[in-house]
């Protein structure tokens, strides 16, 4: 359970990481903001949820 | 049995996280659908414009149940902040909202099981839809005055899940579906007028309503003003990240099959959903139907999950109305009649059975355009023919942007007039200011918040024919039956009655078990006490 939610954390960076560098071939541009925003969030949950789940484990120990 | 019943606090990190999921997880099924049906082209807009609105919602629920973790949700908080005559408008409007979304998911879900099962499409066999539907509200209805729920382990089973299928939705839609080009072209091509645009701006809040489960869990988790900051900000995050995603991405979207319009000709995925009353209502299904490699797989579980989710998220209006007229009783906004509890089941019978009846009417007024071609002629004079499913989203839509500006007053009004409670969690940017000799924080994204709520509010009722009457109706009616009540009561009309905030914040922090913060708002008491003594002297 504790790799499968590793895992969907880190799809979730790459996954914005991925929709980012898509969007960014076309430069930023109005039609693009939602794209960037999108990619910008997934990234963003990504790695607060792997920092919570860093943290919850050195508390644990 | 305790003489003072309480309820159980027994909800852990993901037992909160699935609970609000459950609730706001299933609006992107009906609110893509609708959105594309009217935003079109610039339907990520609309989502990105509602959910920025939603942001600031989310975090003020987030403070607010982190500090007054008590199951009345917006309308305590309203209560509390504005007063009685404020709470009782504010709870009148979620219970709006609830009885709405009895009948709006119930419906939505036959929409989602008529993908795999067609005798249930409503514009082909709306007889047979409406039995359906009605048979649900029923049910759940049955299964609320019994007393039996979903599990604990059920509901975040089917959260689990859904979070799963649709970040795989994303995964695949965005690797192998999407062209930003695409995007680009739709935009430019397919942008709404601004009314148009307005309407589905409005139509986009529905995606994001369902912040009262967050304050209903409130009452049930294990030391709330930790875990409820939490689990709200990933809950609020990721329903983000799925509306505008999925948006994005039906803008995109090249289909794995080619798409056709009734005669013939090729069309764009989000072209499947203007003018179509059945597709709204299921847009997840269609789009997960359409994705290369996981749509073989999705087509067949996705439109049963959506219904799994979609009739839970139907069972919480239910189960919320019930729970919020219990609590605007026990505050004396509503007759006694809503705290009473059924001899046998130890239910609240007469509510769950009033607003279940309520919900069963507006299904009758939703549905006779499809069922009576009479009705339909009628409802084409007088509110342009909105469908069904548009016409729940309406009012929806009002009674989530009605509460929820409300609920930005009352945050406002709280910081400055309630700074002794302890804050674990507090909305960023704020000016410094002294109220009454208080050092207060006033919460600028409150403000923006408001502004955001209360122009959706407004679109609604430039928009929305059905919505502009029912819905500030349903207020009116209320305020009526509000003053008749209280008028019977000998109780203040206009004004509150008197309230003891002190005594009930110390009961509240202790019932859930946050000594730590109890002490702190003694301590903040003594002292503000101690300033206003000095000042005075």
């Amino acid at each position: 359970m504790i790799a499968f939610r590793l895992f969907v954390y880190v799809l979730y960076v790459v996954l914005g990481m991925i929709i980012l560098v898509r969007t960014a071939a076309f430069g930023l541009r109005f039609e693009t903001l939602t794209g960037f925003i999108l990619g910008g969030l997934l990234m963003l949950l990504g790695i607060y949820r792997l920092v919570l789940f860093a943290r919850m484990r050195s508390a644990s120990r | 049995m305790s003489s003072n019943p309480q309820l159980r606090r027994a909800v852990r990190p993901w037992g909160s996280f699935s609970w609000g999921y459950s609730d706001v997880g299933a609006d992107i099924f009906i609110g893509l659908g609708l959105v594309l049906a009217y935003a079109a082209g610039a339907s990520n807009f609309a989502f990105l414009f509602a959910g920025l609105v939603y942001v600031c919602i989310g975090l003020a629920y987030t403070e607010l149940a982190a500090a007054y973790p008590v199951a009345g949700g917006g309308q305590y908080f309203v209560l509390r902040g504005l007063g009685d005559i404020f709470g009782f408008l504010a709870g009148w409007a979620v219970l709006l909202d609830f009885t709405i979304d009895i009948t709006l998911f119930a419906w939505a879900s036959v929409d989602y099981l008529s993908q795999l099962a067609p005798p249930l499409v409503s514009s082909l066999h709306p007889w047979t839809h409406f039995w359906f539907v009605l048979g649900f509200i029923v049910i759940l209805c049955l299964l609320n005055v019994v007393g039996v729920r979903e599990s604990t382990v059920f509901q975040g089973s089917v959260s689990a899940i859904d979070v799963i299928s649709e970040t795989l939705i994303l995964c695949f839609g965005f690797l192998f579906a999407f062209s930003p080009s695409l995007l680009v072209h739709t935009m430019h091509v397919s942008w709404p007028s601004t009314f148009a645009l307005m309407q589905g701006t409005s139509l986009a809040i529905i995606s994001f309503v369902g912040l009262e489960s967050i304050s209903q869990a409130a009452q049930e988790t294990q030391r709330p003003a930790s875990v409820i900051p939490r689990t709200s900000l990933v809950l609020i995050l990721t329903i983000l990240i799925y509306a505008i995603g999925y948006s994005n991405l039906a803008l995109g979207f090249q289909s794995w099959h080619p798409l056709h319009d009734a005669h013939g000709h090729a069309i764009a995925f989000w072209q499947l959903f203007p003018g179509n009353g059945d597709n709204q209502g299921k847009g997840v299904a269609l789009l997960s139907a359409q994705i290369p490699y996981y749509g073989m797989l999705a087509q067949f579980y996705v439109p049963v999950l959506g219904a799994i989710l979609l009739l839970i998220s139907s069972n919480s209006g239910v189960f919320g109305a019930s729970r919020i007229a219990y609590s605007m009783s026990t505050s004396k906004l509503l007759p006694s009649v809503f705290q009473s509890v059924h001899r046998r089941f130890r239910t609240p019978a007469f509510s769950i059975l009033t607003f279940c009846g309520l919900a069963v009417v507006v299904l009758i007024f939703a549905a006779l355009p499809q069922l009576d071609h009479g009705a339909q002629a009628v409802y084409q004079r007088l509110f342009h023919g909105e469908d069904g499913v548009t016409f729940l989203g309406d009012l929806y839509a009002f009674g989530a942007a009605t509460s929820y500006s409300f609920v930005f007053i009352a945050l406002v009004a709280l910081r400055l007039y309630d700074p002794m409670t302890p804050r674990k969690f507090k909305i960023p940017f704020n000016i410094p200011i002294r109220v009454r000799g208080e050092r207060v924080e006033f919460p600028i994204i409150g403000v923006i918040g408001f502004i955001g709520i209360f122009s959706i509010l407004i679109f609604t009722l430039i928009t929305h024919d059905i919505g502009r009457v029912a819905g500030p109706g349903w207020l009116i009616v209320g305020v009526g039956l509000y003053l008749v009540y209280r008028l019977n009561k000998g109780l203040p009309l206009l004004r509150s009655r008197p309230h003891d905030w002190r005594t009930a914040q110390t009961q509240i922090l202790r019932d859930a078990g946050e000594l730590e913060l109890m002490d702190e708002y003694h301590a903040n008491l003594r002292a503000s006490d101690e300033r206003k003594a000095q000042a005075s002297a």
